[in-house]
């Protein structure tokens, strides 16, 4: 497809005739290019093709032929090189504004693209469910194995569905017996092809997924396993067992959450005996996906979706289940989903980076539009001359543009150039998990050429229409032009230019001020030097040597304290479960979050106890029916004095309350604090908890692995740090700080460009001014003075408009966490001051200059 | 009167060669062929658009002839002012040319 961009910009400057013409030959030339030198040669020749039709197509146009175009790029250049410092500021600033917008809108257009390349996108759907009863609901991305094909064969409404799945790490054996581990393998049915655009480059789509043992691999797999043989028939040894290789797919493009990487048919799960026995109720963590007929409404397959549930399945299961339907585009954005795959995008982000984008570039073409108009009013002569000489006002403003378009282009490659050498190692600067595929630049440069047109027609219409607007005689004449002093306009831009920074600058400190606060609140427990170790999902029998797991841990003398728990504050899972004071009636029960642990969790997580007493080994009873509640469940509850206070849990079992703990936070701080109950239940265990001292970590660490390897037969010991883990939750708010911070930096720095060019500009025509001034006795600071307060009368207005603006936006973001900041004055006054100052230095340096220079220099010529 | 450009004059003789089946490929694939050269697209689109407006081509839309995704083909075909222009070219040529010593 040729991108629907750079047709827009294609009719914008072309008939209609002509583009129709054009684009037929582009697409012949593509295809063409596409057989002979492969795609990316032919992508990149398009590309170049694009350009070099625009640029003689626009020439035609607009100039009605070459010569005249000719001569009006003369003057452009003649006049650039006469103003080296105005064009440099010019150049400078608009090719940084657009680098920044560039790098801003390189991550937008990745995020709003994932998964966008499949043909039946918008009809592409998965079945996902929700499991659980009131108040403890989880939503799951997958449903039960016999979902796929009884969708394919009960259903009329739905085209086509297939199951995915994927796998834990597989460990492949090369043909040199090299044994690698793998992610990213897949089960899959064969109809994902149809449901899927997967460029398969050999194969039969319908045939390559069909037998058992089969696999289809993708360029980068067979290059990694075969070198470079050709992959198809041979084998590949996944797990000890041998499947033959029917298919080879193209790389996956970065952005899609389904990245396979080896896909095994689904026939295989069958034929090794792993098919579920009963597959209506067994959960096998299949995805599956379903294209709906093009005619046919998604509310009567929800319909057919649940009936089918409730046939085939008890009312026991109905209750619990209710099965949702999910588009594919949305699978990117929703992050509710257990089970689910691919990276997940924040579209809070995206706006904001979109809209940080559109500021930058903003900024840089009032700076741009600002030095501009104020240059043209030293060319008023020339304007002058080729009135009188027999220029029309159209030829004029053809000039005009001409100008600043050139000055555009010439910033754009500039920019590119820049981008292009940031973008890496500012995307892995920030660790952001993408690589960018081919015709996203593609849609990028398109984006680029769009910019160039818009900035350089914003840019340059308004000095060419006020510019040539004026009589020639008016011009010629000694006396000055009325409104030809452009203050009011460019006092506006100024203005506005600054506000923007403004705002960005107080978000920048408030975001920062947030993340600090996140990472130095008291969390209610102490996120240091605790070592947190899965039980493997794959081993069943290891919850139960967790005994002997904590014994063997304690006696190294660095081990503190050793706990089994279901969940830690940083990992994301929730048991909950309903609760009722004894005596209370069913309709009390309210459902809370309970934490099943050991009895060494105070002290492994440094909690503390503000009532009662922890969990002792002391007390027979404390391993039955004693529980810990936080203190937003003693509130929940309405206890005044819960020790000892009697809950039933479930509606059946019977516990007491032996202690309080303080409210610590499980969640990240976007969250409130749940009511929690703790208790002891050994079945629940997914992980070890251990508090180890700060002294010598990896002796300790491996004293650890060796203990996890020989007790659980392990082949290795993955621990992670719990501080890691929680700091994790603050990822995408740390990245996005230091991302706004670089491009506020940047912002600044193109208004400040702008400002002083601006001042340049204004002290150099008032010189005879100063000079006369200087003679009837000013001193030097008072005529410093009295050029920096008109600035800063600008700049207080900028203020004044931004602190709104920003208030609302900061308001709004804050709006993300339960527990923030409380927003003062100061960043906005920080702000406001920091510009301010920022503003002076750079004006001041010229008023001074002027100032000091010898009033002679400036008076003797008159 | 003006008398044609070069580029004019070439991409003329080519749609008045083709005949029938002058359309935005064909014409380029034409020009390439007479000049030996590879021409940038914009030189001729630009040119041809610029002749359409000067009326010396009119075009025709054709449906259903284009590529498959039913865009339709441009079709262009020499004017009455077009042939005029050309037949001028012509003579200035000859006559240019007429009695010139043979250019070493």
């Amino acid at each position: 497809m040729f991108s629907r961009l750079a047709k827009g910009i294609l009719f914008l400057i072309a008939d209609e005739i002509t583009c129709s013409s054009v684009i037929e030959d582009m697409e012949y030339r593509f295809a063409q290019d596409m057989k002979e030198k492969g795609r990316i040669r032919a992508e990149l020749s398009r590309a170049f093709q694009f350009i070099v039709i625009i640029v003689p197509l626009f020439v035609e146009t607009v100039f009605g032929g070459v010569s005249m175009f000719k001569n009006y790029i003369k003057i452009a250049f003649r006049n650039i090189k006469r103003h080296k410092g105005y064009s440099f500021i010019n150049i400078f600033g608009l090719a940084i504004g657009m680098t920044v917008c560039l790098l801003m809108l390189m991550y937008v257009v990745n995020e709003i693209s994932y998964d966008d390349f499949h043909e039946k996108g918008d009809r592409i759907y998965r079945l996902d469910c929700d499991w659980g009863t009131e108040g403890s609901k989880m939503r799951f991305a997958g449903s039960m194995p016999a979902f796929g094909p009884a969708l394919n064969s009960e259903i009329p409404e739905i085209e086509v569905a297939a199951r995915i799945k994927l796998n834990n790490e597989m460990i492949i054996t090369s043909a040199q017996n090299e044994k690698y581990k793998q992610s990213q393998i897949f089960h899959a049915d064969p109809e994902v092809f149809d449901i899927f655009s997967w460029p398969l480059l050999e194969g039969e789509p319908s045939s390559v997924l069909t037998d058992p043992f089969s696999v289809v691999v993708t360029q980068k797999i067979a290059k990694k396993y075969f070198h470079n043989d050709d992959p198809i028939g041979k084998t590949l040894n996944i797990d000890g067992n041998l499947y033959r290789v029917t298919g080879l797919l193209k790389d996956f493009p970065p952005n899609t959450h389904l990245n396979c990487e080896i896909l095994i048919s689904y026939a295989t799960i069958h034929s090794l005996g792993k098919y579920p026995s009963h597959p209506w109720t067994q959960w096998g963590d299949d995805l599956t996906y379903f294209v709906l007929r093009e005619d046919s409404s998604l509310d009567a397959v929800a319909d057919k979706v649940n009936s089918l549930l409730t046939r085939n399945t008890g009312e026991w299961f109905t209750d619990k289940m209710d099965l949702v339907v999910q588009p594919l585009s949305k699978i990117h954005w929703e992050t509710e989903y257990r089970g689910d795959v691919g990276v997940k995008g924040n579209i809070l982000y995206v706006y904001l980076f979109l809209s940080a984008a559109i500021l930058v570039l903003v900024i840089a073409c009032f700076n741009f539009m600002n030095l501009s108009t104020s240059r043209y009013l030293d060319r008023m002569k020339e304007i002058g001359i080729r009135k009188v000489v027999g220029a029309n006002r159209r030829q004029l403003i053809r000039q005009f543009l001409t100008e600043s378009i050139l000055v555009t282009v010439v910033s754009m490659v500039f920019g590119v150039l820049l981008f292009n050498l940031l973008y890496t190692s500012l995307y892995s600067y920030l660790g952001a998990p993408f690589s960018f595929s081919l015709s996203h630049f593609q849609n990028l440069y398109a984006i680029v050429v769009l910019m160039v047109l818009v900035v350089g027609l914003l840019a340059g219409s308004y000095p060419a229409w006020f510019m040539s607007r004026f009589h020639p005689a008016e011009i010629m004449n000694k006396r000055p032009v009325k409104g030809t002093s452009g203050v009011s306009f460019r006092n506006v831009l100024v203005v506005l230019q600054f506000a923007i920074s403004i705002i960005l600058i107080v978000g920048t400190i408030i975001i920062y001020q947030q993340i600090d606060y996140m990472k130095n609140t008291d969390l209610g427990f102490d996120k240091e030097d605790v070592v947190l170790a899965y039980f493997p999902f794959t081993n069943p029998e290891a919850k139960e040597k967790y005994p002997v797991i904590k014994t063997e841990f304690l006696k190294h003398q660095n081990v503190v304290e050793v706990t089994g728990v279901y969940t830690v504050p940083g990992i994301n899972s929730q048991y909950n479960m309903t609760v009722r004071k004894k005596g209370g009636g069913e309709k009390e029960s309210v459902t809370i979050q309970a934490l099943p642990a050991d009895f060494g969790l105070v002290e492994s997580l440094g909690l503390e106890i503000v009532a009662g007493r922890d969990f002792s080994e002391d007390y027979s009873l404390d391993s039955k029916e004693s529980v810990l509640l936080n203190e937003a469940a003693v509130k929940t509850f309405g206890f005044d004095n819960p020790i000892g206070e009697r809950l039933l849990l479930f509606g059946n079992k019977e516990v007491s309350v032996i202690g309080v703990v303080k409210d610590f936070h499980v969640k990240s701080l976007h969250s409130k604090i749940s009511p929690m109950l703790i208790y002891f239940d050994p079945k629940f265990y997914l992980l070890t908890a251990t508090k180890i001292k700060p002294e010598d970590p990896e002796a300790t660490l491996a004293y650890m692995g060796d203990v996890w390897k020989t007790v659980l037969g392990e082949s290795e010991f993955n621990y992670r740090y719990m501080k890691d883990a929680y700091d994790s939750y603050y990822f995408a708010e740390e990245k996005t700080g230091k991302l706004i911070s670089i491009f506020t930096i940047l912002a600044l720095f193109i208004s400040c460009l702008g400002l002083f060019g601006l001042a340049a500009f204004i002290t150099n025509r008032k010189v005879k001014e100063i000079g006369i001034r200087k003679v009837l006795g000013a001193s030097v600071r008072s005529i410093a003075t009295l050029y920096s307060k008109e600035f800063t009368k600008w700049v207080i207005v900028s203020n004044i408009i931004a602190w709104p603006i920003a208030y609302f936006l900061i308001h709004k973001w804050l709006g993300n966490f339960a527990y923030r900041i409380a927003l003062t004055p100061i960043p906005f006054v920080m702000s406001g001051v920091s510009v301010l100052l920022i503003a002076l230095v750079s004006v001041s340096s010229h008023a001074i200059r002027a100032a000091m220079a010898n009033p002679v220099e400036s008076l003797r010529s008159e | 009167m003006q008398f044609l450009s070069r580029i004019e004059e070439i991409l003329l003789l080519a749609i008045w060669k083709l005949g029938e089946d002058a359309y935005g490929i064909s014409i380029r694939e034409q020009v390439e062929n007479d000049t030996g050269v590879k021409w940038l697209s914009g030189a001729i689109y630009g040119t041809l658009s610029r002749m359409r407006k000067n009326g010396y081509v009119k075009t025709e839309i054709a449906e259903n002839v284009g590529d498959q995704r039913g865009r339709p083909r441009i079709y262009y075909t020499l004017t009455q002012v077009g042939k005029e222009r050309l037949q001028a070219i012509q003579l200035l040529n000859r006559v240019m040319w007429a009695n010139v010593p043979e250019v070493k």
